[in-house]
């Protein structure tokens, strides 16, 4: 247990530190601004309860607006997505597949579940990060396209990752 | 009661969610209304040195670059010095001295984080409470003007980048003052816009904008930009005209920290006045 809150732990500064040194700093176009650091919350493990994933999302999301001076803006986006995530894994999850605890990832729970739950919860982050960042509903099309193009290069990264380091775990 | 109870206990999930939520809202508001949030921006202790250490290693890659544009900058303000001009008379210089009481002070700063790709974009430098910053300065650099800043720690502080929807100057187009001011829609981060100029105003592109004299942040005259279009909607008594910045924001590394020494005077001034104003009503 204290071995597996280590892991979530040091997966949360790297990616945090990644996000804001690297994928942060890309500088694509406005319009462009993917985030790793959703990877974090959506490879939590599948049975966690709810109100600690709601509370490290909100958490989590405050760390990351401290280095952007936005404060607010992911702590909200964040909290929707892991409050998105908890219906989704109770809709869309066998139940004994929540039994075992598995973290969700691209060769546990399969290529066709992970990327349908990560584009959902990368597009919902996204537009709420969209509409609270333009602060009101002027510019709908525009914040739609931002959440459309910063998910699908968001989602990218992640399957990258997911391809990259977290299969050999699945070898040893 | 009993049934209040069970139907909390029946939703609990969702009324974590919800505290959290009208929580973070709060910070939200807070922080962009009224710009006072205690430790969530950059300027503080744990995030500053972060990023100072992490710019103290990028730094080195622009030595070079850094250097020259030191260096002309050097050569410039040794020109404008005393030393380089021929003195005639000894009474010149007494006169000069007693007129020319120093406005502006600067504070040399390095940028420690800056950020260009978001609607509000803010800039960390290495100078604070300790090295005399105070809110609401004007942050220059040599090219033209860069933010003001909003949050001051001891050793860190946080400037509001021109690059930020936030942003009002009062500009002056070449020569002439205007009560227009000179904002950012976020789209294109060389490019301002400048609003509410009247259409009969002479505007033509390639003009230079500069910071006006009514600006309380900025000595006047410092260089905003140059106009690159200038259009005219249908049934809209005002320009819409894009300026093109002069300050490259995204590789933009020493900076300088305004102090206007009159600025007390000017602010006590302008309080009284109105105390008196409002005394004669």
């Amino acid at each position: 247990m204290a071995n597996k809150v280590f892991r979530i732990l040091i997966a949360y500064i790297l990616l945090l530190l990644l996000q804001v040194f690297v994928v942060g700093k890309l500088n694509i176009t406005p319009l462009i601004q993917p985030n790793i650091l959703l990877l974090f919350f959506l490879t939590l493990p599948i049975n966690m309860r709810p109100v600690p994933i709601l509370l490290m999302g909100f958490v989590g999301g405050l760390f990351l607006d401290m280095f952007n001076n936005s404060a607010g803006f992911n702590s909200t986006a964040m909290l929707l997505m892991c409050f998105a995530r908890i219906y989704y894994i109770r809709s869309f999850a066998h139940f004994d597949v929540v039994e075992s605890g598995i973290d969700p990832g691209l060769n546990t729970m399969g290529y066709r579940w992970f990327i349908l739950y990560a584009s959902v919860m990368v597009f919902v982050y996204h537009i709420v990060y969209a509409f609270i960042e333009s602060f009101g509903f002027r510019y709908i099309p525009e914040n739609i396209l931002s959440a459309v193009l910063s998910g699908a290069v968001s989602l990218g990264l992640i399957l990258l990752f997911q391809l990259l380091f977290y299969r050999t775990k699945r070898n040893t | 009661m009993r049934n209040l109870f069970l139907f909390i206990q029946r939703y609990y999930v969702f009324f974590v969610f919800l505290l959290l939520l009208v929580l973070s809202f709060f910070i939200l508001i807070s922080n962009n209304l009224y710009q006072r949030s205690a430790f969530i921006n950059s300027s503080n202790a744990v995030t500053g040195e972060l990023y100072s250490s992490v710019s103290y290693v990028r730094g080195y890659f622009q030595l070079n670059r850094e250097n020259k544009a030191l260096l002309e900058e050097n050569a410039r303000l040794k020109s404008l010095m005393r030393d380089a001009y021929y003195v005639d008379t000894a009474t010149a210089i007494q006169i000069n001295d007693s007129i020319y009481k120093q406005r502006y002070a600067y504070i040399d700063a390095q940028v420690v984080n800056n950020s260009v790709d978001r609607k509000y974009n803010y800039i960390t430098l290495n100078r604070g409470a300790i090295h005399g910053v105070k809110k609401n300065q004007g942050v220059i650099c040599k090219d033209g003007v860069v933010g003001v800043v909003v949050k001051v720690s001891d050793r860190f502080c946080t400037v509001m980048s021109v690059l930020n929807r936030k942003t009002s100057i009062p500009p002056k187009v070449d020569t002439l003052m205007y009560f227009g001011s000179v904002k950012w829609d976020g789209d294109a981060f060389d490019e301002v816009q400048l609003t509410d100029i009247n259409q009969f105003a002479p505007i033509k592109v390639g003009q230079k904008v500069y910071t006006s004299g009514y600006s309380e942040h900025y000595p006047e005259g410092i260089m905003i930009g140059e106009i690159a279009e200038v259009s005219l909607k249908d049934a809209n008594n005002f320009y819409d005209i894009d300026v093109k910045l002069s300050t490259n924001f995204t590789s933009l590394r020493s900076v300088y920290i305004v102090q206007n020494l009159f600025k007390e005077q000017i602010l006590e001034l302008e309080e009284e006045t109105r105390e008196e104003d409002d005394r004669g009503k």
